[in-house]
């Protein structure tokens, strides 16, 4: 028989192995984990020096009260892919609302039919998760077929697709400072604290994130995993309906044709801050940061003066390397 | 037995020179230098994450070693090129499977390697070989058309090897190949393996059935802690001996000794637990029926008792488990829980509901978030329990998770390591963990120890043991009828969906040769 040298070898010569210091690995950790929060900073940094009043609180006010419509749509869109699923119909139900609020405020007082609208969103997206968890239905189908449902809506309501509001409550969040700050970025910054504790300190968070990371396992531990998930395509259809009455009170007027870039920019600026497509995984926070990210691009370009085709050919290619980004930190595991 | 080689020594199919790996601050393998001669087989032996698997994966190039050479049939192999190992002539089964759930089952076992004609594939011929192939392994044969997704993981294990044997490669590399088979199965493959040899092949295998290696295996190599302890011939190592080199000198060998015995000698309890309370059983079940899969089976389990499901793969021991956990929605029969008749459960709540809860056999896709804390993994079953109004104590979830595993063996400070990270036996524990957070009263468990080392099979089986005695009655599925015998009171065993038959602990029979016994003799023997 023929051995290897390795033969004489015999175990008790072994040493215990010591715990590893896992040091080096948590810096990479901290790097790969915080890599968005670095690419914010240099981007603010390139927008100061190219525009040296970007960071003037008169500019930030204006970057924020641009961004925060689609940024509360951001917030919602963020439960749905955690917890496993996709949310096409965002930009329908974000101008349907817009439409339906104006549509209710001229017929009765705002706070009424801004209470009203709470319920209503609530419902639609309860619509989009009953059709999913209990028909089955492929999320990017149900989604897709319901934001063109819902942009049908819109345009039901009212056929010239705009509607003005004669009573001039109703762009109350326009005008209001509380504080001295915008009213419309207190409701932003609100809904982040808000949207992220639930996700990061709450039961129902918790589940989120186990649901898209495993639902059978969830299933077998006895969780809700139709009604987690289904949930968060309600807190998605509230996300896009407040961001569509937002953006209804800063222009006074309803309109059904503002969706269309409100589903890309919302799921661009989730993943964008690190959250993964796969389910599972991500934070409100990284939300915040994709926003802010999204924002100053936006702003870099008005700034550099670029066009409308330019500033979507440059976005498209910002997604496409995030997502890559995300797939590779993946694979390195 | 091997053709000498120009320098007169033997040809090697592969050899390591001073290969090391290291994932992060892990490292797999410190230094390995090994030689793998031709049409032998050569068994890689050692605890979970002891190295075998990434030395395995080497030679497959699926891992870039970070250090050292490795050379096949006396050419360098340049690191990651699944597709130069492929060329050289290595044929890859792994662990996990690799089937593809959508395809059918018979163009999984060609995919890579079609059988073809000017660029068409030829279905007639594929279709033969297959078939030829099913007759060499043995198995039932597995519907060709059916896509291999619906088929069990057993078959879809089996289909993997017919990949493997329907390439021509002359080095063919098998990770735990019979950890999902039957009995009978087992036994073919292991046949299949010497003829493999006859035929010029040579063979590699990762194993932690040592019965298996000791009975097939040329040459035995150990792994431990990522370094190379031992390579030697079989004919010059003992059981006991392997085992020891594998564990080192430390390790709590109660249940190693006792799976020594004879495996047709009755095994003694390890340890005396108080016998359950006499009187009404806490789950019974009458006339269980699953479609295609069980028929008429009668179960009951008392609180504080160990009840096994012996039998062979596809007698439907793992179908009354899913019944039970209500994931079966045709099930049908009569169930009383502590006296009571209640419905059967078609969904998991309900079945939860009634205090029964499952550990199920596939820890990875069934079992586990992997991207998440273990923590989250183990407190899942009940996360009211670590919250407060809905809102979650970081600190308490985080206590809560480090006492349910802490009795398993689990290292209390790795908790907060993601489940995806740890060894097999270590997610195991984590399942096992999410029950004594939240108990059942009724635990469901199948293949408590499939893939996990002896360390923590040792872990694992005292687990279970301390949860009934403090009062739950458990189910357990095992493959493993050694353990079986170990740690049950009782063993049902079924065979093609049916009781085979019943043992109990008092009787004299008790033995793992009764179990297969029963098995082999279907189910007419009541």
């Amino acid at each position: 028989m023929r051995i290897s040298p390795a033969q004489q070898t015999t175990g008790e010569q072994v040493p215990p192995s010591p715990r590893a210091l896992p040091k080096r690995s948590l810096l990479a950790d901290a790097v790969s984990r915080y890599s968005m929060v670095g690419v914010l900073v240099l981007l603010v940094i390139v927008a100061q020096s190219a525009f040296p009043g970007f960071l003037s609180p008169g500019n930030l006010k204006v970057v924020l009260l641009n961004t925060a419509p689609v940024g509360l749509v951001a917030i919602g869109m963020t439960f749905v892919l955690i917890g496993g699923g996709f949310d096409l119909s965002v930009g329908g139900i974000f101008a349907f609302s817009g439409m339906l609020y104006a549509s209710l405020a001229n017929s009765m007082p705002v706070i009424v039919a801004f209470a009203l609208m709470i319920p209503a969103a609530i419902a639609m997206g309860a619509i989009n998760g009953l059709v999913i968890t209990r028909l089955h239905v492929n999320p990017f189908v149900a989604t897709l077929g319901s934001s063109s449902i819902f942009s049908g809506l819109a345009y039901l309501i009212n056929s010239d697709g705009a509607i003005t509001v004669t009573s001039s409550s109703f762009t109350y969040l326009e005008n209001a400072n509380w504080a001295g700050i915008p009213a419309m970025i207190w409701i932003l910054a609100l809904c982040f604290v808000a949207g992220g504790v639930v996700l990061a300190r709450t039961v129902y968070g918790r589940s989120v994130y186990i649901v898209g990371g495993n639902a059978d396992a969830a299933r077998l531990s006895g969780m809700r995993v139709s009604i987690i998930q289904g949930s968060t395509y309600a807190l998605s259809a509230l996300g896009a309906a407040l961001g569509g009455m937002l953006l209804a009170s800063q222009t006074g007027v309803g309109q059904a044709n503002v969706g269309v870039d409100v589903t890309l920019d919302s799921i661009a600026i989730v993943i964008i801050g690190g959250t993964s497509l796969r389910g599972g995984q991500g934070a409100m926070w990284r939300t915040l940061v994709g926003l802010l990210i999204i924002s100053t691009i936006d702003s870099l370009f008005n700034s550099l003066a670029w066009n409308s085709a330019t500033q979507s050919l440059v976005k498209g290619a910002i997604i496409i390397v995030a997502v890559a980004l995300d797939a590779w930190s993946q694979r390195r595991g | 037995m091997s053709p000498a080689g120009p320098a007169g020594r033997p040809s090697l199919a592969a050899e390591y020179r001073g290969v090391s790996k290291s994932f992060g601050t892990t490292r797999a393998l410190r230094d390995i230098t090994l030689a793998i001669h031709e049409r032998t087989i050569h068994a890689l032996v050692g605890e979970n994450g002891a190295g075998k698997s990434t030395a395995l994966g080497i030679l497959a190039g699926r891992v870039a070693p970070s250090s050292g050479e490795v050379e096949l049939f006396g050419r360098p192999l340049p690191p990651m090129q699944p597709r130069e190992a492929r060329r050289a002539g290595v044929a890859a089964i792994y662990q996990e499977l690799t089937t593809i759930p959508e395809l059918s089952a018979e163009a999984n076992v060609f995919v890579g390697q079609p059988m073809s004609q000017a660029g068409f594939l030829s279905f007639k011929r594929m279709r033969k070989r297959y078939e030829e192939l099913c007759g060499q392994l043995g198995v039932v044969p597995v519907p060709p058309g059916v896509p291999a997704g619906s088929l069990s993981v057993a078959d879809q294990q089996s289909l993997e090897i017919m990949r493997g044997m329907a390439s021509d490669a002359r080095l063919i590399l098998l990770d735990e190949p019979t950890a999902s088979l039957g009995i009978s199965e087992r036994r073919t493959l292991l046949g299949l393996m010497r003829q493999m040899r006859s035929d010029g092949r040579t063979i590699v295998f990762v194993s932690h059935n040592l019965d298996e290696v000791l009975e097939v295996a040329d040459t035995i190599t150990v792994f431990r802690n990522g370094r190379l302890v031992l390579t030697t011939p079989r004919a010059d190592v003992t059981k006991r001996e392997l085992v020891r080199s594998m564990l080192g000198n430390d390790a709590d060998l109660s249940l190693v000794r006792s799976l020594q015995e004879d495996s047709g000698a009755p095994v003694p309890r390890r340890r005396r637990r108080p016998p359950g309370p006499a009187g009404d059983p806490l789950i019974r079940v009458e006339q269980l029926a699953v479609p295609g899969a069980v028929q008429g089976v009668d179960l009951e389990v008392r609180a504080g008792e160990i009840l096994g499901l012996g039998g062979l793969v596809g007698s439907g021991r793992t179908s009354v488990l899913r019944a039970l956990a209500g994931l079966e929605p045709r099930a049908a029969g009569r169930l009383f829980i502590a006296g009571k008749e209640v419905r059967w459960p078609r969904s998991v709540r309900r079945a939860r509901s009634y205090g029964l809860a499952l550990a199920p056999e596939d820890r990875k896709t069934q079992g586990l978030a992997l991207e998440m804390p273990a923590a989250v993994n183990v407190v899942m079953s009940d996360l009211g329990k670590v919250s407060r109004w809905g809102l979650i104590s970081s600190s308490r979830l985080q206590s809560r998770a480090q006492a349910a595993v802490e009795p398993f063996g689990f290292d209390p400070s790795r908790v907060g390591e993601r489940a995806g990270r740890l060894s097999g036996g270590n997610q195991q524990k984590l399942l096992l963990g999410r029950w004594k957070h939240s108990e059942p009263r009724v635990l469901l468990v199948d293949e408590p120890t499939r893939g996990i080392d002896i360390g923590a099979k040792e872990d694992v089986l005292t687990a279970l043991e301390d949860m009934a005695s403090r009062g739950l009655a458990i189910i357990v599925v095992s493959s493993e009828l050694e353990e079986l015998v170990v740690v049950c009171d009782r063993v049902v065993v079924l065979a093609e969906g049916m009781a085979a038959g019943e043992l109990d602990r008092d009787e004299p029979t008790f033995s793992v040769a009764a179990i297969l016994d029963m098995a082999f003799s279907g189910g007419h023997r009541l």
